[in-house]
């Protein structure tokens, strides 16, 4: 908890810092005085959900995922464009409905997966969680939010494994995605290798060895071929910005007023840093509003630029404490429900983390995904504040090892 | 152990998972520390570096321009503030509605505004410039609701002021904003977008000169581009100002010669020292006002002087050339004494005027209907008679007359340090070949030509320059503005003998002075020296003849020499009393008892060409 609290305060002072700009600012809004509202609630929220037991949670598990749903879909049917904020009546706070529906997914997958009792080991058995899933997950990418999605697939992930899933089997559900991946660097020839060839070679080898029911190998053989084959039309079909976004990924000098900006202004924030950092309050890159979304989506990079390494370090280090111990919660709690849920929030946590920081570095793509308990933003505070109370009451009930 | 759904898995299992998870999740972690390891330790000085070049943003500045003085050192051209409004860089929409709520105040139209944009589309990066040179009441209007007016910010900048206005126009010139095909020149590579550049006049032909150095400032920028200050590491590189030159003008002078040349819609006049070839002064009419061309000139006004009937902007001293008429005459008495036609008492030829001559089938006609009677080389010259001069044309003839014309060097430009002098023509056997056809034209023309008639033309300042040269007899200097060392500007000898040049003198005084002159109203009245000069009437095929006259004071050892032409002015004569004015506020100027009254003349003329 402890851990939980440094790193709020890191966030509080980082957006309190964020906030100081000395260029003349268009929105007078100061993010600080309302995330420390926003931190309120969550503290409410945390002492509220960690009273309640997890068999209640285990028990409205789905009534809450499919309250969610509904929301999730009376937003996609009632909004115009990209709203993706739901005004609770009567008040003036907003709620971003995808946010909970992480923790409202959790605890659906891991009412279902504690509810089998059989191995999961192959793909038939793999349908229903994935659904689970894909369901909120199609959802929210239609909001369209990439980054919230991406999230959704590594509670997946996470959570599968925990549950016993094969890696092979992770492995393979992954598979189709890094053979786009790699199918495109290929179209799009940045380097010389046919690396989506050599990908499904390997894959075929993995599928042959570790001897994987004929079908699902056949399965999975032909969605690999399919995303490799599909995606040149699939990349001919995307709109131009769309496409833009990704080539800038790869190569952000290509566009350095544009869409590359955000990446290089933020390579260039961490990079000046240095080993010690230019101070609290100091940074130049931030002061000027050199970096975009200093309040949110490269709050990490302002660590990065006022703080140096050393900021930067210890703030990845606090993050990996922080996972280790929901990782080591989930080993120990008494159900199983708890422990998949446990785990599920660490793979939640742990999505967040990685791709907003590698996002700041250019190793991923930029998709907005705030980073936990530090980036600003209320509707994520309160969800990480709901999960925290989620694992409180976890370790409250925890077997007495 | 009370697991349900995975009751299978041991204890031991759980362990391992969580094990492998745990190192599974923290590889990540590793990679990207180990990443901002390599941007912040290992390369952190390029990333600083180009984090400071970021925030730091190279400023030109455009050095002020060196001042103008007369002779007397009184500044002609000066520099003075002017303020303008700016927009920062802003997305395209933001702009146009910030132009929008400005329309009101900066009295832009739906047409004005759009234009901006345009010109901002091309231009991203940089503020655009929304108005210039803003009078005071706005200004202190958009400082007072500057909240109201994001992205807006006012810029000072020194514009250029021309003390006397019209008076001095033609002389000093004026300045524009230097364009982006100019900046692309070797010639101008040191200068800086929005840097005043000379267009005319002395500010062109001295721009070398006044330009100075640009200087370099360092400030702080934001991501939008707006500055925030000067930038600490970096110290400016202050501008350096133009040199200040000093001109041959006397702006009492010129105030004077231009209170003189109200009357005149169409002329010019100059006046200039013969023995060191400084312009004194120099004026051609109609006028405009420089102040109005270096202040952003709306397109309309300036397609409205520049296509005006009246050619505001040409300086008919250096670029109107006219038929010098009976003000040619000394020249043409110059070369029959080099020829020996006179004795040196000037007697040699005699002939009698009956009002004209007949030469083959043509008859010339003398000005003088009824003749002048017995003339000889004094009287012809005081009387301007025709007939004379035709006589003595004859006796020269044609191919004589124009090789002196040629060699003299009279009807070339003068070099006066001015751009776009224009030359006079003096017309020869293979010109008239040319321009008439061989065989259509007869040896006649030199009895025209003699009298300054025909297609000979010379500009009122190589009149002045031949007028000079008989003043000094025979002493030669390039005329010019620049106040200088006169050594720079000596002229060749030419071939004229001084004897010969020194006979013009007296009926070259006779002209003003004798009961006969034709100028003989235009006398010195009260002044014991005296002045002399010729007057001339330029046939004009379009309309009225023009009205010149030249003169020089004193006679006897002159110090100026001023030529007039008054457009369709009729007559030398008409003209004369311009430059005896001319010459009585030189004399005022000179003497200083009158000074003052010349001073509080100009202190108005002053207040009323400021405005």
């Amino acid at each position: 908890m402890a851990v939980v609290l440094i790193l709020t305060t890191a966030g509080l002072m980082m957006i309190y810092s964020a906030d100081q700009i000395q260029t003349i600012r268009l929105s007078g809004a100061i993010y600080y005085r309302k995330q420390l509202l926003w931190l309120l609630i969550a503290l409410t929220s945390f002492f509220l959900i960690s009273a309640v037991n997890t068999r209640a949670l285990e028990a409205s598990a789905y009534l809450f995922y499919a309250i969610m749903i509904i929301l999730l879909v009376y937003l996609k049917a009632t909004a115009s464009g990209v709203e993706r904020w739901l005004t609770i009546p009567g008040t003036r706070i907003n709620l971003q409905p995808a946010e909970l529906s992480k923790i409202a997914t959790i605890l659906a997958l891991a009412s279902y997966l504690s509810s089998r009792k059989k191995r999961i080991d192959t793909l038939k058995a793999l349908i229903l969680p994935i659904m689970i899933v894909m369901v909120p997950a199609g959802l929210v990418l239609l909001q369209p939010d990439l980054g919230t999605s991406i999230i959704f697939f590594f509670i997946l992930c996470g959570m599968l494994y925990w549950a016993g899933v094969p890696l092979i089997y992770l492995f393979l559900l992954i598979s189709p995605i890094i053979s786009f991946f790699l199918a495109l660097v290929t179209l799009l020839g940045h380097m010389r290798l046919p690396l989506w060839g050599l990908f499904f070679v390997f894959l075929c080898i993995m599928i042959f060895y570790n001897r994987i029911y004929l079908m699902d190998a056949v399965i999975f053989t032909l969605v690999n071929l399919f995303t490799g084959v599909l995606t040149s039309p699939l990349w001919n079909s995307l709109k131009p910005y769309q496409q833009n976004r990704i080539l800038v990924f790869f190569q952000p000098e290509r566009d350095p007023q544009g869409s590359g900006w955000h990446i290089i202004q933020s390579k260039v924030a961490i990079g000046s840093g240095g080993l010690f950092g230019k101070g609290y309050l100091e940074g130049t890159q931030k002061n000027l509003a050199f970096l975009p979304a200093q309040h949110t989506d490269f709050i990490f990079s302002l660590i990065g630029e006022e703080f140096g390494f050393l900021g930067v370090a210890f703030i990845l280090i606090l993050f990996l404490f922080l996972i280790h111990r929901i990782v080591e919660l989930s080993r120990i709690s008494s159900t199983s429900f708890a422990s998949l849920t446990a785990f599920g929030i660490a793979s939640l946590f742990f999505g967040h983390i990685i791709v907003n920081v590698g996002m700041t570095v250019g190793v991923m793509p930029i998709t907005g995904l705030p980073l936990p308990l530090i980036s600003y933003g209320g509707s994520f505070l309160l969800t990480c504040y709901i999960a925290f109370g989620i694992l409180q009451r976890i370790y409250i009930e925890r077997s007495g090892v | 152990m009370g697991h349900r759904g995975l009751q299978s898995e041991s204890v031991s299992d759980r362990l391992f998972k969580a094990q492998l998870a745990k190192i599974l999740l923290a590889l990540p972690f590793l990679i990207i520390l180990a990443i901002f390891f390599r941007y912040q330790v290992l390369h952190t000085s390029e990333y600083s570096l180009h984090s400071e070049e970021n925030r730091l943003r190279r400023i030109e500045m455009p050095p002020p321009r060196g001042l103008i003085k007369d002779r007397n050192g009184m500044v002609v051209a000066e520099n003075i503030p002017s303020y303008s409004i700016e927009l920062y860089p802003q997305p395209v929409d933001s702009m146009r509605l910030a132009l929008k709520r400005l329309s009101v105040l900066l009295d832009l139209d739906e047409n004005e505004q759009d234009q901006l944009i345009q010109k901002f589309r091309h231009r991203r990066q940089s503020p655009l410039r929304a108005a210039t040179d803003i009078n005071e009441k706005i200004l202190a209007v958009v400082e007072e609701h500057r909240s109201e007016f994001p992205g807006i910010f006012i810029r000072s900048d020194m514009k250029r002021s021309y003390v006397y206005g019209e008076i001095l126009a033609h002389v000093l010139g004026y300045v524009g904003e230097i364009t982006e095909g100019e900046m692309k020149k070797e010639r101008y590579s040191n200068y800086t977008m929005g840097t005043l550049i000379g267009r005319s006049g002395i500010e062109a032909q001295y721009e070398s000169l006044l330009h100075g150095e640009r200087g370099i400032k360092f400030t702080e920028v934001d991501a939008r581009g707006r500055e925030l200050g000067p930038f600490r590491d970096r110290p400016p590189v202050l501008p350096r100002q133009g040199k200040d030159i000093q001109l041959t003008i006397d702006i009492r002078l010129q105030q004077a010669m231009n209170k003189l040349m109200e009357e005149v819609d169409i002329g010019s006049m100059v006046a200039m020292d013969p023995n060191s070839g400084e312009i004194l002064a120099m004026v051609s009419k109609p006028s405009f006002d420089p102040n109005l061309l270096s202040s952003g000139i709306s397109g309309d006004e300036w397609q409205k002087l520049l296509f005006h009937p009246n050619k505001p902007f040409l300086n008919r001293t250096i670029q109107g050339t006219y038929p010098p008429g009976s003000t040619f005459k000394p020249f043409t008495a110059m070369v029959g004494a080099e020829l020996g036609i006179f004795r040196k008492d000037g007697s040699g030829l005699e002939t009698v005027c009956r009002g004209g001559l007949q030469y083959g089938k043509r008859f010339f006609k003398c000005w003088k209907p009824g003749g002048h009677g017995r003339m000889g080389y004094f009287q012809a010259i005081v009387q301007s008679c025709d007939t004379y001069f035709y006589q003595l044309g004859i006796k020269i003839g044609l191919e004589k007359f124009c090789q002196y014309g040629r060699e003299s060097g009279f009807f070339a430009i003068t070099g006066i340090d001015l751009p776009n002098e224009v030359a006079g023509l003096i017309p020869d056997e293979n010109w008239y070949n040319r321009y008439y056809g061989p065989g259509n034209w007869g040896p006649g023309n030199v009895l025209n030509l003699s009298i300054g008639q025909g297609e000979i033309s010379l500009s009122p300042l190589e009149l002045a320059g031949i007028y000079a040269y008989i003043a000094t007899d025979g002493k030669r200097f390039r005329p010019h503005l620049l106040l200088q060392d006169i050594n720079n500007c000596h002229l060749p000898d030419l071939s004229f003998s001084p004897e010969n040049i020194e006979l013009l003198r007296q009926p070259l005084t006779g002209v003003v002075n004798d009961p006969q002159g034709t100028a003989r109203a235009s006398k010195l009245w009260g002044q014991t020296l005296l002045m002399a000069g010729k007057t001339g009437t330029a046939q004009n095929p379009h309309g009225e003849d023009h009205g010149l006259f030249v003169g020089f004071y004193p006679a006897n050892s002159p110090e100026i020499v001023a030529a007039v032409v008054v457009e369709h002015g009729v007559h030398g004569s008409t003209t004369a009393p311009l430059i005896r004015d001319l010459m009585l506020a030189y004399i005022g100027l000179k003497e200083g008892g009158k000074k003052q009254e010349i001073a509080g003349l100009s202190s108005k003329q002053i207040s009323s060409g400021i405005q």
